[in-house]
């Protein structure tokens, strides 16, 4: 059952999140009772060296995956009691993704990809709307191509039009910029803190680019599974 | 439901080629059936419209013997109107082309048929209106003699003028008069052929026209109380429309079999073009999981997307289905007494397709389940589920529900219930070695050291590595294999075992109906003629009275005692001779071979299946009724008979000193070198002794071989859909491979192997994974097609051992070459771009 908190209270709280994979009889712990609170609005950027458990802490956050231990709330309700299908509720009415590697649907359209979101919470006006946020990332006139008919840029930028078409409250995003050269990566980030501005998201954001994380309103480091140090989001 | 059903729209569009492969794997297999139901469906509506006119009658009575007094007054108390005919085999001599042939007379007396018509060209020309010497004979006999109306045909010793043509008799096929084509003459006239003798074969029949008659079973019943002596056989248009409609029961029973076959692989196709098809979803489920669909919603996406695949490629096997049943009437009408009516048979279009829907969903399913548990984590680690993805808990209860519902559905096809469960359990058992043999194939391979040279080590250690597709290439293209060259050698077999009696040196002319005193006279025409007489046999007729203390009257009412009717009520023509011929070996006890006793029973020698048929051991007492005293028997030994040898075989055999004063007569066998010797022997033996027939084995062979070219031609048309099939599941088997392989091609690109490098490890895969599946598929085949011919089919098949391995080594080349077809591009392809593709 959901529980929600004060308005005021933290929109991520994480608590002793741990993250261990058996094999055999041998346990390989990677993440180590990480905690941390982000509030409303602000942006969180995580950082550390490859294999530090970022990505691991990012699909932890967003309900992606289950913690061995410890505890996630998102919007004041617990993820970890809940089932898969409820977790995937949960994201689809609070939660927008950014990945990497753009992670659209290849057999779709950029519009059609950009308005699944809305067509899976049978949300009126889809189109339009996806149409709408595809036109303030300038990608207007490539709105029927297929993902395979863009460059990484602009298949990033529908990306970036998904992931905030269902207004989402906080959105994650890992790595946003890793597969873009300079200018597309300066493109998207400036679109990414921008929309997350206008449309009062938390931000939350795995990378290795400290430029970019120092953009952001808070910063964790991890390095080997252990959370190293913390600047309040 | 609109979110599942739009995005399995939206996303199908972009894969209708690979879809219409997964599609087209049911196609052949819907198709076949469609075409054979149906086919099945215009033959019953047809004998139901001709019903009446297929025994031209309302009740038919017939008998071995001439009618007793007893039974000629319950015939007339039947009442109605009544026409008669008696009917044997004779030789007929055509004095035109100065040539003898086999024919089987009808003398016909009265109205008959009483419904239909009795065509003829002229038309009118019934010799049943005649009194004088006249016929009308088989077209067939016209064609062959070159003969006109107003010629002549000699039969014993009265010739007849030829009045006309037989066009059409109702409740005959086309090929009715194929092996003994027919004569009609009147009744009045067949007493002065002397044809007709003590002994002699002949057919009695009484056709009855009277719509107010009791019911047939009534009338049995009446016979089978009151006369239980007499063999009396009545037949009505009931039984009549089950007699015209069996033979071809048997043979679209064998062809649906196929359908199903070609379904059958069609739904391991389907297994195989979907788990390709799903693979490349993966990512895009986790996306869609990321962004908050439920598993059921992710599942219901595709699921969607097949149940239209299904639907459509079983729409599609119904559109050609019915094509080819316009087909079908035009290869088997001859052998049908009825004209078909092409019509659609709605009914059977629904269970074709309904089938073949079920069967592709069920299939499919079982690559659809693990959709449900990919996690969404894989949007962002995109391996996350490679090779981890835990057995779906509903794989088991799916296999079972689809076991069942194939078991009940080849129980139902079947006559005999459990011949579907042996068949069944026979396919369940090919899909067990194949999986195993896959299993066991790469415990091989992981625990022995692997060849030191790179190339061939790649492709070894490529067949169990995670994500391998050795166990489904294996299963789909050994299934495959198996089930198409299963269905080849039994097809074979049935064809060639008319074959093979006609060649070889054994004897071509059977001579019957020899009289004792026309014995040394034939022989001596036969000798004359340069021939030697192979083999002799006296033939006494008698009929069964008891078995084992019971006689067969009390046998017939007992419903415990499971003796065919046939058995109980045949004409028995036995034999005596002092020990077994050739064709026939003894398996138990002793053969007497003189015996002089009639106070004790007399010992004779019984073929072992009938045997098994009256339920009978050595040492068992038998009753025969040799014409009018009865004889006691016991059975002294057991023989197995080579049916095939063209050769006088018995049931029973008598040993020498007990039948010889009985009546009888003599049937030989020899063997002519030439038609013209032949024609010789005939003519002469028809000036000689008008009543012996010759039968020229070359031309029954010839008529035979005119019916099986029409079913054959119909076996091998339908076998083709398998085959069609059997090629799309080993494309769409491939295509399985093809997602892992582009990866790993790119990969040995980018680390410098040159296109023929990669060209060469995957050729070695697909032989080693096509030889093994194609010799495995082979050898389960021989091993079915044995079982087949022998406890179902009861037809000898020669396992061409040598054919077999060219067969198995043409399978494990189709799959080299549909390998590197469907590979091609991946070697030559610069890595960048194969990546760029992704999915």
């Amino acid at each position: 059952m959901m529980s929600t908190s004060a308005h005021n209270s933290p929109i991520i709280r994480a608590s002793g999140l741990t993250k261990a994979y058996h094999s055999g009889e041998k346990a390989l712990t990677v993440l180590d009772t990480v905690s941390f609170e982000v509030n409303p609005g602000k942006s969180l950027a995580i950082v550390g060296p490859s294999g530090s458990g970022k990505t691991t802490l990012l699909g932890l956050c967003a309900g992606l995956d289950t913690a061995s231990s410890g505890d996630i709330e998102l919007l004041g309700t617990s993820l970890t009691p809940l089932s898969e299908d409820a977790r995937a509720d949960f994201r689809g009415q609070h939660i927008g993704f950014v990945f990497q590697n753009f992670q659209l649907i290849p057999t779709l359209s950029a519009l059609e990809n950009v308005s699944v979101p809305l067509d899976l919470r049978k949300i009126p006006g889809a189109r339009e709307r996806a149409k709408r946020l595809l036109e303030s990332v300038g990608l207007g006139h490539r709105l029927n191509h297929l993902p395979l008919q863009l460059s990484g840029g602009e298949q990033q930028r529908v990306a970036l039009a998904r992931a905030f078409v269902n207004e989402p409250k906080i959105l994650f995003a890992d790595e946003p910029t890793g597969n873009l050269d300079g200018t597309n990566g300066n493109h998207v980030t400036d679109l990414l803190f921008e929309m997350n501005r206008e449309k009062s998201t938390t931000l939350v954001l795995v990378t290795h680019d400290l430029g970019l994380a120092e953009k952001c309103d808070g910063m964790i480091r991890l390095r080997d599974g252990k959370l190293i140090s913390e600047s309040a989001a | 439901m609109r979110f599942p059903l739009t995005i399995a729209w939206l996303d199908a569009r972009s894969r209708v080629r690979h879809l219409s492969l997964c599609a087209l794997a049911i196609v052949f297999g819907v198709a076949a059936m469609v075409a054979i139901d149906s086919f099945t469906d215009n033959v019953k509506e047809a004998i139901e419209a001709e019903a009446m006119t297929l025994l031209g009658a309302d009740l038919q009575i017939s008998s071995r013997t001439p009618f007793s007094d007893d039974i000629e007054s319950w015939i007339q108390s039947l009442e109605g109107e009544e026409a008669r005919e008696t009917r044997f085999s004779s030789m007929a001599y055509f004095p035109k082309a100065d040539s003898t042939r086999l024919v089987q007379v009808r003398a016909l007396e009265g109205n008959f048929p009483f419904y239909g018509t009795f065509r003829t060209e002229p038309e009118g020309a019934n010799p049943a209106l005649y009194t004088e010497p006249v016929a009308t004979i088989d077209s067939l006999l016209m064609a062959q003699y070159d003969l006109k109306v107003g010629d002549t045909v000699s039969l014993g010793e009265i010739e007849f003028k030829i009045i006309g043509e037989i066009i059409e008799i109702p409740g005959e096929s086309g090929f009715a008069g194929l092996f003994a084509p027919r004569i009609y003459i009147p009744k009045t006239q067949l007493d002065s052929t002397r044809l007709i003798d003590t002994g002699s074969i002949a057919f009695h029949r009484v056709y009855l026209k009277n719509d107010s008659l009791p019911e047939t079973s009534e009338l049995k019943d009446f016979l089978k109380a009151n006369f239980p002596e007499d063999r009396i056989n009545l037949d009505d248009v009931e039984e009549r429309k089950e007699d015209v409609g069996r033979p071809l029961e048997n043979l679209t029973r064998y062809l649906g079999l196929v359908g199903f076959i070609s379904l059958l692989l069609g739904g391991v196709g389907i297994a195989g073009s979907i788990q390709a098809y799903l693979l490349q979803k993966r990512d895009t489920v986790a996306i869609l999981r990321c962004l908050g669909s439920s598993s059921k919603t992710a599942f219901s996406i595709f699921l969607i997307q097949i149940a239209g695949v299904a639907g459509f490629g079983a729409g599609l096997g119904a559109i050609l289905g019915v094509c080819i049943q316009t087909l079908l009437p035009r290869i088997l009408a001859p052998l049908l007494p009825v004209d078909l009516e092409f019509f659609v048979s709605w009914p059977s279009i629904f269970s074709g397709v309904s089938f073949g829907f079920l069967i592709a969903i069920l299939f499919a399913l079982f690559p659809l389940l693990p959709i449900r548990n990919i996690s969404p984590l894989r949007a962002l680690r995109s391996r996350i589920d490679d090779g981890n993805t835990p057995r779906d808990r509903f794989v088991i209860p799916l296999a079972l529900i689809t076991a069942s519902i194939l078991t009940i559905y080849c129980m139902m096809k079947n006559q005999v219930w459990w011949h579907g469960l042996i068949f069944a359990a026979f396919i369940g058992f090919a899909f067990f070695v194949f999986w195993a043999s896959a299993k066991i194939l790469q415990l091989i391979l992981k625990r022995l050291p692997l060849p030191n040279i790179y190339l061939l080590r790649q492709a070894l250690s490529n067949l169990y590595r995670p994500q391998n597709r050795t166990t489904f290439l294996l299963v789909s293209i050994g299934m495959g294999t198996f089930l198409v060259y299963t269905l080849s050698l039994v097809q074979t077999g049935l064809l060639q075992q008319s074959e093979r009696a006609a060649t070889g040196d054994g004897p071509n002319l059977l001579l019957f109906d020899i009289q004792p005193d026309q014995r040394d006279r034939v022989y001596q025409i036969i000798q004359d003629s340069g021939l030697v007489i192979e083999e002799e046999a006296p033939i006494v007729t008698m009929r069964l009275k008891g078995v084992k203390g019971r006689t067969v009257s009390e046998i017939r009412q007992d419903p415990d005692v499971k003796i065919d009717a046939w058995i109980l009520n045949r004409e028995w023509r036995n034999t005596y001779r002092a020990e077994p011929r050739d064709s026939e070996t003894l398996i138990a006890g002793e053969y007497v071979s003189e015996w002089q006793s009639f106070d004790q029973p007399v010992p004779v020698s019984l073929e072992a299946d009938m045997a098994l048929d009256l339920g009978v051991v050595l040492g068992d007492l038998l009753v025969f009724d040799v014409q009018g005293i009865p004889v006691e028997v016991i059975v002294s030994s057991l023989r197995t008979v080579d049916w095939l040898q063209m050769r006088p075989n018995f049931f029973v055999t008598f040993p020498t000193g007990v039948l010889e004063a009985a009546p009888h007569w003599w049937i030989a066998v020899t063997r002519s070198p030439d038609v013209e010797t032949t024609a010789e022997l005939q003519r002469s033996i028809f000036l000689d002794s008008p009543n012996v027939s010759v039968v020229d084995l070359q031309v029954v062979l010839s008529a035979l071989e005119n019916v099986l070219s029409k079913i054959s031609f119909a076996v091998r048309f339908m076998a083709l859909f398998t085959i069609g099939t059997g090629i799309v599941v080993l494309a769409s088997a491939i295509t399985t491979s093809r997602y892992q392989r582009v990866r790993e091609s790119v990969l040995l690109r980018t680390l410098g192997a040159s296109g023929n490098q990669v060209k060469l490890i995957m050729g070695i895969e697909y032989l080693m994974i096509g030889g093994i599946a194609a010799f495995l598929g082979i050898a389960i085949a021989m091993l079915a097609a044995w079982a087949l011919a022998n406890l179902l089919l009861e037809i000898e098949v020669i396992l061409p051992v040598f054919d077999s391995i060219i067969a198995a080594l043409g399978v494990a080349l189709l799959t080299l070459i549909t390998g590197m077809l469907n590979s091609r591009g991946i070697a030559q392809h610069p890595p960048l771009s194969i990546l760029r593709e992704g999915e």
